[in-house]
């Protein structure tokens, strides 16, 4: 049941054609069973005829001949007033575009200039298999030895899948401490080239940590390129901070690829 | 209070007529057309074409409103237009035509109107220029309000359903149906 005023919404929207086809035909089922509705329908109709008539009586007093390029004139210039009304642009939209505009820049602009996937890509190189002496743990037995000597193989050949797959063979059952750094190392680097890039950190920051270490600057660089492939910008950031004061043989790529990882879009 | 006028004093008849039917006319182009300079072109079109009618033949007698013989005009244009482009409208063209007619003029109506014409000339303001907007010329709320005065289309809904009763009121014993 509608109140007054909703039933005189409704036949507004009705006789403005401003109802849906669906809305039109539910009026129309409903109209045919409401006499009130129809009564309704026909005083609004008649108010509206009344009032169209009323507007046109007194216009047409007011019409005088004009040629036909008035006519023209008066057109083209309600037109482009309509065009002109239709492109204004509220004050409160045009602020918060500005405000918008201005978020963008400042969001675009403050965005770092590369990427880690870019400087990773600049930056990195795999680090070719070196036998150092024996370091770490307990000696490996003869048949690790041969295994070892298997995945240094593959790795020189860039099989990295199938080297990291026998590293791991030799790991297994070792615990960190015993197992050599060399296997720890170039399993990591392994682990970087196959992507799994939390295992490789593990290992890296584990040999970093280790200061006397022979892989501790190695892993450290390549510690900080594993946080950038793995876009850990601020670890990337702390690590080459902490290769380029330590003056060791990284520590002026470590400067320079700091410099770029702070560089901003456009300020 | 002072209420803004509905037909600026320097503006011409015609400027007044083509601003008036533009919105219904417009409302019903969409319909079938979704580019608004193609709907003023063939506004244009049809608005010249009502004014040679009127100002050119002698003693043109209309036996319609103004609103229904421009709307004829322009059903026939846009109709053209559909024709030549080959674009046919997916809905009943005629139905929505007839939408745009109103009611049949048959005695009865003809002579209720002769009875209700009297008393919507003596209407006074802001109803005569709420209802005008509103009814004939299909002004949104929210430009009635801006062209009124009001200070939102709530308010100028509001007053709008009271000019609407008051009208109702005084014309609703000429119809024979049953009360609510």
């Amino acid at each position: 049941m509608y109140t007054e005023e909703e039933l005189q919404d409704i036949i507004a929207r009705y006789i403005r054609n401003e109802m849906t086809p669906e809305e039109k035909k539910e009026f129309e089922q409903t109209l045919e069973e409401d006499p009130v509705l129809q009564k309704e329908l026909l005083i609004t109709q008649h108010i509206r005829i009344a009032l169209e008539r009323k507007a046109e009586q007194a216009i047409l007093k007011k019409i005088d001949r004009v040629s036909g390029e008035e006519i023209k004139t008066m057109m083209e210039n309600i037109e482009k007033e309509n065009r002109k009304t239709n492109k204004r642009i509220p004050l409160v939209i045009t602020l918060a575009a500005i405000a918008a505009v201005a978020f963008v820049i400042v969001y675009i602009g403050g965005q770092p200039k590369y990427t880690t996937e870019e400087l990773f890509g600049e930056y990195y190189t795999t680090q070719p298999y070196e036998t150092v002496p024996y370091r770490g743990g307990a000696p490996m037995d003869e048949e690790k030895d041969k295994l070892l000597v298997e995945a240094s193989s593959f790795y020189e050949r860039g099989e990295y899948a199938k080297a990291l797959e026998i590293f791991n063979r030799i790991t297994t059952g070792m615990n960190p401490e015993d197992t050599p750094e060399e296997v720890i190392f170039y399993a990591a680097v392994c682990m970087l080239e196959e992507d799994q890039l939390p295992e490789a950190i593990d290992r890296l920051s584990y040999l970093e940590a280790a200061e006397d270490s022979d892989f501790q600057q190695d892993a450290a660089w390549n510690l900080a390129l594993a946080y950038l492939k793995n876009n850990q910008r601020s670890e990337a950031k702390a690590t080459l901070e902490y290769i380029a004061g330590d003056h060791g043989y990284y520590a002026e790529e470590a400067e320079d690829l700091l410099k770029k990882l702070n560089e901003k879009k456009w300020f | 209070m002072l209420y803004k006028k509905n037909i600026p004093e320097e503006e011409s008849g015609w400027a007044t007529l083509y601003k008036a039917f533009r919105q219904p006319f417009f409302k019903f182009a969409r319909k079938y057309v979704s580019d608004e300079e193609i709907i003023s072109d063939i506004y244009q079109e049809v608005f010249y074409n009502f004014w040679k009618q009127l100002s050119e033949k002698e003693n043109f007698q209309l036996t319609c409103s103004l609103k229904t013989y421009l709307i004829e005009i322009g059903k026939n244009t846009l109709f053209n237009y559909l024709r030549q482009k080959r674009k046919y409208p997916q809905v009943n063209f005629a139905d929505s035509l007839k939408e745009l007619e109103g009611p049949e003029e048959n005695e009865e109506w003809k002579e209720t109107q002769k009875k209700i014409f009297p008393i919507i000339q003596r209407m006074k303001e802001p109803c005569n220029q709420l209802l005008t907007l509103y009814y004939w010329e299909e002004k949104s709320m929210k430009e009635i309000a801006e062209t009124l005065g009001f200070k939102n289309q709530q308010v100028a809904k509001s007053k709008k359903y009271k000019c609407m009763q008051a009208v109702k009121e005084k014309i609703s014993s000429l119809f024979k149906w049953p009360d609510k």
